[in-house]
């Protein structure tokens, strides 16, 4: 009997340790082990969707996304030292830019970077760097490091270098380290270049192979959408060189110049100097992220003239061949006297002759005809005072006065382009109104929207007439006049069929105009009978001559000269 | 002394029989069909796995395709190119009418 009450005893302890055990596993631990066993069936990934590309109007890439890598280290597999290991990295990771200096000292501090990496903290594993090319890979690969990991990246290519950095934008990280656009075309479409992320959700077996089931759920991710712009790339790589050849030649502080298609608003190209290589906009100065073209604003000077002048003569207050009666001299407005750029006076000037010799008195005359009002109404018209609604990230438009605040003076420096604050773009699109028979469009630089097997045109181009075929012919006309026998008449070029106008505007500088700084201008566009680009070159501050015409105009020119062949633009035969 | 009287009680073995026979086959089916279900499901996620493998590397291949195609399309890489092996911008565009002399020499 006892021996059967021991055996039961012995039975009921292991009995009551398995319950008690099992109450331990299932249900103290049983939450963590849950966690844990998921871990180990379950796939949860986000699928990361492909940013989409930036095409020029042949369909180059001007920003692609390409296959890249991010790079690990398993320390405890590293087989040499840190130095030695950073020494052999760095040389592969650090891209050769062309400037031996540039590159012994980014190599320098790459080194230093990926020692410190190396050799502090005590993570097991360290992340070198993201983004790193194939070709890179291969020869980390080939170096003999050991320990070094590579998992799937994007990154963002500019091909043609800092071709269009302004246009375009750059690609960096926001708060939670995801890819985000930034100024230009990359902040401006970013959302639809992003697409949207996938993500997948399913059970895995012991050898990490899925398991067919109806459970999980999984989404596809959605790439990017591409953009198709109208920007021609080999008229934009000459717009860069020639600019900064320009801004160097002259010695101006900066210089900004833009393309645009006057009957559709597409911009062509657009630079401005100094610029940024967007594969590298970390080591850049943020102020050199901002489009100076939308979103800075200068007074224009004499270019402006031709604005005001297509006012007046649309309300019939003057016609080219209406004569100045103030043209004599000087003229007294609100106790201050308005003089010509070079003190020379021609008494009954023609309105047209107005225009050619950039005559600021001939401008009153005309500004005084118009009226105040009918002035303010034409500024407002011509798209001045509010943003054009370009799709670039970062557009700004200086106020005008307010029109109770215009006085005297105010109309007449208004009439020559002073006083009145405009951004390039604006200035641009104003004057494109007049070579498109005085239709304003809106400036665009996408015109589709491409993704996998279709393609989307953009919404077309806000258009208005702001004054008549007849008023606008009128002013091409002057404006040709201007070209061939104006100040910058020196350096046109004949049989072209150019219609332009130099500007040299005086630079505000703490409430007075500095005498020895200027914005120097040169607006036109070929040929003048059906124009196919009109240009805008602005140099600020060049110090070898103030005067546009002998900075900005031969500037111009010399990429005209480039766009008469690229438009197929031939000399008259005459 | 009493005797008991033994009645003989008609077996059912024969149905039982059968009955468990049934059981047993039907047990043993279910086992067979789970068995092939696990290892098409197994294999499934094998050939899935497979799969999914090809299409990253063809995937991968597209894209260092596209990586080469945006290389070599580059135009400023194209001038770089051109102006170490010599060749250098057209600096003059000279027009020429189709009836001309030097229109006849060059066509």
């Amino acid at each position: 009997m006892w021996r059967v009450k021991i055996v039961f005893t012995i039975f009921l302890a292991s009995f009551l340790a398995v319950i008690f055990r099992l109450f331990y596993w299932q249900i103290v631990k049983g939450e963590e082990l849950s966690i844990y066993a998921r871990s180990q069936q379950q796939i949860n990934s986000q699928i990361k969707a492909k940013r989409g590309d930036i095409l020029s109007a042949d369909g180059s890439w001007l920003s692609a996304s390409m296959s890249g890598w991010e790079v690990n280290l398993e320390v405890e597999k590293l087989n040499m030292t840190p130095g030695e290991a950073s020494e052999i990295i760095s040389k592969i990771l650090v891209e050769k830019r062309g400037d031996e200096e540039e590159d012994k000292i980014n190599q320098q501090e790459e080194k230093e970077r990926i020692y410190n990496l190396i050799s502090g903290g005590s993570s097991k594993w360290k992340l070198l760097k993201t983004k790193v090319k194939s070709e890179q890979r291969s020869l980390l690969e080939e170096s003999g490091v050991e320990g070094l990991v590579y998992s799937v990246d994007e990154l963002r290519e500019y091909p043609e270098s800092s071709a269009a950095a302004h246009l375009l934008g750059f690609v960096g990280k926001d708060d939670d380290g995801n890819d985000r656009g930034y100024f230009g075309l990359e902040g401006y479409y970013d959302i639809i270049l992003s697409g949207k992320p996938g993500f997948l959700n399913r059970e895995r077996d012991a050898l990490g192979n899925p398991i067919a089931s109806l459970k999980g759920k999984n989404s596809e991710a959605i790439g990017g959408t591409s953009l198709l712009t109208y920007v021609d790339r080999g008229a934009q790589i000459i717009l860069d060189s020639k600019l900064k050849e320009g801004v160097e030649k002259y010695q101006a502080v900066s210089g900004i110049a833009v393309i645009m298609d006057p009957k559709t608003g597409g911009i062509l190209g657009m630079s401005a100097y100094p610029g940024y290589d967007p594969r590298y906009y970390n080591e850049y100065e943020s102020s050199l992220f901002l489009n100076p073209i939308i979103s800075s604003s200068f007074e224009p000077g004499s270019i402006f003239k031709v604005i005001v002048m297509a006012s007046s003569i649309n309300e019939a207050a003057v016609e080219p061949e209406t004569k100045c009666d103030i043209c004599s001299g000087p003229v007294k407005v609100d106790g201050y006297d308005i003089e010509t750029w070079n003190q020379k006076y021609r008494p009954e000037s023609t309105m047209t002759d107005v225009i050619v010799n950039s005559d600021n008195v001939g401008m009153v005359f005309a500004a005084r005809k118009l009226g105040k009002e009918k002035l303010i109404d034409y500024i407002q018209n011509f798209g001045f005072g509010e943003k054009t609604g370009i799709d670039l990230q970062g557009e700004a438009s200086p106020a005008i006065r307010k029109r109770n605040d215009w006085k005297e003076i105010d109309l007449a420096t208004a009439s020559f382009g002073q006083g009145i604050a405009v951004t390039p773009i604006q200035m641009l699109r104003a004057v494109s109104a007049i070579a498109n028979k005085g239709v304003l469009v809106e400036p665009r630089v996408v015109q589709k929207f491409v993704g996998e097997g279709w393609q989307s045109e953009t919404s077309p181009s806000a258009k208005k007439q702001v004054i008549s075929e007849k008023t606008a012919l009128k002013v091409i006309s002057m404006m040709s006049e201007a070209a061939e026998r104006g100040e910058a008449k020196w350096t046109y070029r004949k049989g072209y069929r150019v219609a332009g106008k130099t500007g040299t505007a005086q630079i505000p500088i703490a409430g007075h105009y500095d005498a020895e700084k200027t914005a120097a201008s040169f607006i036109g566009f070929a040929p003048w009978d059906d124009p196919k680009f009109v240009m805008l070159v602005t140099l600020f501050e060049p110090q070898s001559s103030p005067w546009a015409s002998e900075t900005a105009a031969p500037l111009w020119y010399d990429v005209a000269e480039h766009l008469f062949v690229k438009f197929g633009i031939h000399p008259d035969k005459n | 002394m009493r005797i008991k009287k033994i009645t003989l009680r008609s077996s059912n073995k024969p149905k039982t029989s059968i009955r468990k026979a049934g059981v047993i086959l039907f047990l043993i089916f279910s086992v067979l069909i789970q068995i092939y279900n696990a290892i098409s499901t197994l294999s499934l996620g094998a050939e899935i796995a497979k799969i999914e493998k090809e299409k990253k590397l063809l995937v991968e291949k597209n894209r260092e395709l596209k990586s080469q195609l945006v290389e070599k399309s580059s135009l400023t890489k194209l001038n770089l190119a051109a102006g170490e092996k010599g060749y250098s911008p057209v600096q003059k565009t000279i027009y020429i009418e189709t009836g001309s002399t030097s229109a006849q020499l060059l066509y």
